[in-house]
């Protein structure tokens, strides 16, 4: 069932409906059977493999309370830990990782039969696993109280809004919010029902509309100009975004309707001017996940300048695996670290520098925002090829043809042309009033204007074609 | 029950101050829609004059408005009131006149063309590179398979053709089901009607509409017991047919309706679509398969009863990849059907094959042009007793 459906619509209506006549442990209840039901629109089987990993960590958790031996503790975790990177590891990393193997033997003139599993990778699995695995690790590290309430739990696992693409929850952010009865405030009501529309605007009017342009120019092989690919990379930076940000409004938006609170994903990343900031900015509740549970772990920036790049290269490489599993995605992720480990020794050198002020410094600010841009861009161009013969012709095709402006990309839809500068400038405002909720302050009009203006071109966008959110497949 | 923990808090300070502030935000969220509306209206009017072209911006709020508002603009009484597209397409012989009847040349050879513009494009490109073919062309734009294989059942047996070639489009399989370009192109419809073709005991059964030319056409719209006739058999017949799509009501005149009516009106498009063909290709249990197989096996028979040289033109349009050469090759050959697919000469996943509106270019339409004037030569050139040899075998 996905968000931009006239499905979720009405699942959301009824779902709302049955909350608001209900007590808080009926509510529960009721949207961990939701959630379930949600979930199982996709395919009931995978409903299983989720019920594993809630009686698991539920089970390890409430051991982890009563034991006190360190070796048992860290036997327990190990479980957890097991368990759920099993499951993620052979419904979503198998086949990579024995294709490869067979692949690097051949290299070698070895013959390896591999058996490859015909297995399609559940929905959302890479989100509840890291999700649930929070749970744990914070129990095992004292952080949190294990809770005994299994149903609660489950429903920590399983809820609805951020269940398929995250924000990826902390158990001690989201737990608390379950095990308490919630308040409904207006303005929380008001706010959900903005991000709703806003991320349904975002993914159906830009993500959809550009989808076509882009899948063109990325499916075409190698018959493509440079002109091609500047325009296919720079709509894709604006379609991911637009995507995934869009999937990550409707969530909260949804959440904020029952009066759950489900943390930012997104604080406009493509203001950021270094990569440090993006990683800040950009799918902020798995870039604080790799820095909490992986990053810190391995020791951080705490044991010297080769430590800590290497703890920066491993951070981001895993962390491009997680989004799939295929080598450019690896790729992706080493270009991640790599900039990352450029970028540190600069910014050390920024923070002795006198700060600028006036006009250089707005002007040194866009320079950097968008060159870094450019950068990101070029990692999406990482992301979103089928090869790496792909990037390899891209990126010569970027120095070898360039300005080459013969373009055969389709144009994106009207309703898409009109609906990017109404996102350009909606986002500079928030990023000028340093606040989402910018327009709560305008006044009666230019609110209205601004609803107005949304609901009419997301009515033109309707005729885009739907396509899948992108973040479903990892 | 716990009311409280559900309901909207009264804690929170001038709770109706802020009530009354959304609520004024909405009223005027609903005055500037209806001024955006009123806007698109004045500012983008869609020509009254059928001769006049819109532009795209036009065009894109038109597309919406239901089918028999659309009809009433593109078909007028007379031909100097009716919009060039009213003509298109018609399965009228009379209409026909015009198309070359005999090779321009003496020892010439008269190619007949039934499909559609990517028919038309290669025939031309056929004609132009070898002066002996004369191409006597009959089709209608984006035409499905039913209208081709009926304007070819219309016109075999007439005139002194030595080639008949079928213009077969992928994406104009989802009109199988279909009795009008009205009914299967909601955006922009196409006012030419042909049959529905089914399989009944391994024979191919054709249900006609009850409009089969623009003067009834015509007719029909100035008679409503006429055009209810009409749009029963739609209703009755063609897949695509929607009350709510075709109709004519008063919201027609607001942009935002039109808007929401092109929405639903592709929604539902797709899902037929899907119901035909997914990503991987086209579904052998689509109902249309089999019916087009049986299209294709009719057309070999009376061509090779008639000695006439059939030959397939498989247009595998934006999306299709090879698809439709996977779902028909194996008839083709079987049948000893001459064909080219245009995936071999200009894949579809190659956008410079393209040019802008989804036709393809015109070195990509000689490149095709050149495989299908070569295979045709070669069969001009093999005797009849080695053909029939070749089928026996």
């Amino acid at each position: 069932m996905s968000f931009a459906s006239i499905q979720y619509a009405v699942f959301l209506t009824i779902v709302y409906g049955l909350y608001r006549m209900m007590s808080h442990r009926q509510q529960n209840l009721m949207l961990l059977a939701a959630s379930y039901i949600f979930y199982g629109a996709w395919d009931w089987r995978f409903l299983g493999l989720m019920l594993i990993s809630t009686v698991i960590d539920y089970a390890v958790a409430l051991r982890l309370r009563t034991a006190e031996a360190p070796r048992a503790r860290k036997g327990l975790l190990l479980v957890s830990i097991c368990a759920n990177l099993g499951l993620l590891g052979a419904f979503k990393y198998f086949n990579f990782f024995a294709s490869s193997l067979a692949d690097l033997a051949g290299a070698f003139g070895i013959t390896l039969h591999w058996t490859t599993l015909s297995i399609v990778l559940p929905v959302g699995i890479s989100f509840y696993t890291f999700q649930t695995l929070s749970y744990t690790i914070d129990v095992y590290r004292r952080k949190l109280e294990a809770t005994d309430r299994f149903f609660d739990f489950a429903l920590f696992v399983a809820f609805f809004p951020q269940l398929v693409a995250g924000p990826i929850e902390r158990a001690s952010h989201l737990l608390p919010q379950v095990l308490k009865p919630r308040t409904i405030t207006w303005d929380q009501s008001t706010r959900g029902v903005y991000l709703i529309a806003f991320g349904l605007f975002k993914k159906v009017v830009i993500a959809d509309g550009v989808a076509h342009s882009v899948d063109t120019i990325y499916n075409a092989g190698l018959n493509v100009t440079w002109a091609d690919i500047i325009l296919a990379t720079y709509l894709f930076a604006l379609q991911i975004y637009c995507d995934f940000s869009g999937y990550s409004d409707i969530a909260r938006g949804s959440a904020k309707l029952m009066g759950f609170d489900i943390m930012v994903n997104f604080r406009l990343p493509y203001f950021s001017s270094n990569p440090s900031e993006f990683w800040r900015r950009w799918h902020i509740s798995l870039s604080t996940w790799l820095r909490d549970y992986l990053y810190s772990p391995l020791g951080g920036n705490h044991h010297g300048t080769a430590k800590t790049y290497r703890n920066l290269m491993t951070t981001m490489v895993l962390g491009g695996l997680w989004h799939g599993a295929a080598w450019n995605f690896v790729l992706w992720g080493v270009f991640q670290g790599a900039i990352l480990c450029i970028h540190r020794p600069f910014a050390k050198g920024r923070k002795d520098a006198p700060p600028r002020t006036g006009l250089s410094a707005w002007v040194m600010q866009a320079a950097s925002v968008a060159f870094f841009f450019h950068v990101t861009c070029y990692g999406w161009l990482l992301f979103r090829a089928r090869s790496f013969e792909q990037i390899a012709v891209y990126t010569a095709r970027l120095v070898t043809d360039f300005g080459n402006l013969h373009t055969s990309i389709p144009m994106p839809p009207f309703a898409t042309l009109l609906g990017i500068p109404l996102l350009v400038l909606l986002d500079t405002c928030e990023y000028q009033k340093g606040t989402a909720q910018f327009y709560r302050h305008w006044v009666a009009p230019a609110r209205g204007l601004l609803y107005a203006a949304l609901a009419f071109v997301f009515l033109m966008g309707t005729s885009n074609e739907p396509s899948q959110f992108i973040y479903f497949q990892f | 029950m716990n009311r409280h923990n559900s309901s909207i808090s009264n804690s929170e300070p001038s709770i109706q101050t802020r009530l009354r502030t959304n609520a004024k935000a909405a009223l005027w969220a609903v005055f500037f829609l209806f001024l955006m509306d009123v806007s698109v209206n004045l500012l983008f009017p869609y020509p009254g004059d059928p001769h006049a072209m819109p532009n795209a911006v036009q065009r894109y709020f038109e597309y919406g408005r239901s089918t028999e508002a659309k009809l009433e603009r593109l078909i007028g009484p007379t031909d100097e009131t009716t919009a060039p597209i009213g003509f298109a397409g018609w399965l009228n012989p009379d209409d026909w006149a015009s198309q070359p009847q005999a090779p321009a040349q003496p020892d010439g050879i008269l190619m007949a063309v039934y499909g559609m513009s990517f028919a038309a494009d290669v025939g031309n490109a056929v004609c132009e590179m070898d002066p002996r073919f004369t191409m006597r062309f009959i089709g209608g734009p984006s035409a499905p398979p039913n209208f081709v294989y009926a304007a070819y059942e219309l016109d075999r047996g007439k005139y002194p053709i030595k080639v008949a070639v079928l213009g077969i489009l992928a994406s104009s399989l989802r009109g199988m089901d279909t009795l009008t370009g009205i009914t299967m192109n909601f955006e922009q419809p196409y006012p030419f009607t042909y049959p529905i073709y089914r399989v009944q005991g391994g024979a191919l059964y054709a249900e006609w509409p009850a409009i089969r030319s623009l003067p009834e056409l015509r007719s029909a719209l100035a008679d409503p017991v006429r055009w209810n006739t009409f749009v029963e058999q739609l209703a009755t017949h063609d897949r695509y047919y929607s009350p709510l799509l075709f109709e004519r009501t008063p919201l027609d005149h607001s942009a935002i309706v039109r808007m929401a009516r092109r929405a639903w009106a592709q929604r539902r498009d797709l899902q037929i679509v899907e119901s035909l063909h997914d990503g991987s290709g086209f579904k052998e249990s689509a109902p249309a398969v089999p019916v087009l197989r049986a299209i294709l096996r009719g057309f070999a028979k009376s061509c090779t009863a008639e000695g006439v040289i059939p030959f397939v033109y498989l247009v595998n349009d934006r999306g299709y990849s090879d698809h439709l050469y996977r779902l028909l090759a194996p008839t083709l050959d079987s049948e000893g059907i001459n064909y080219v697919s245009t995936h071999i000469y200009a894949p579809s996943d190659n956008p410079a094959n393209f040019i802008g509106d989804g036709h393809f270019t015109e070195a990509a339409n000689t490149r095709i042009a050149e495989a299908m004037h070569g295979e045709i030569f070669a069969e001009l050139q093999t005797p009849l007793a080695e053909k029939r040899d070749l089928l026996r075998e």
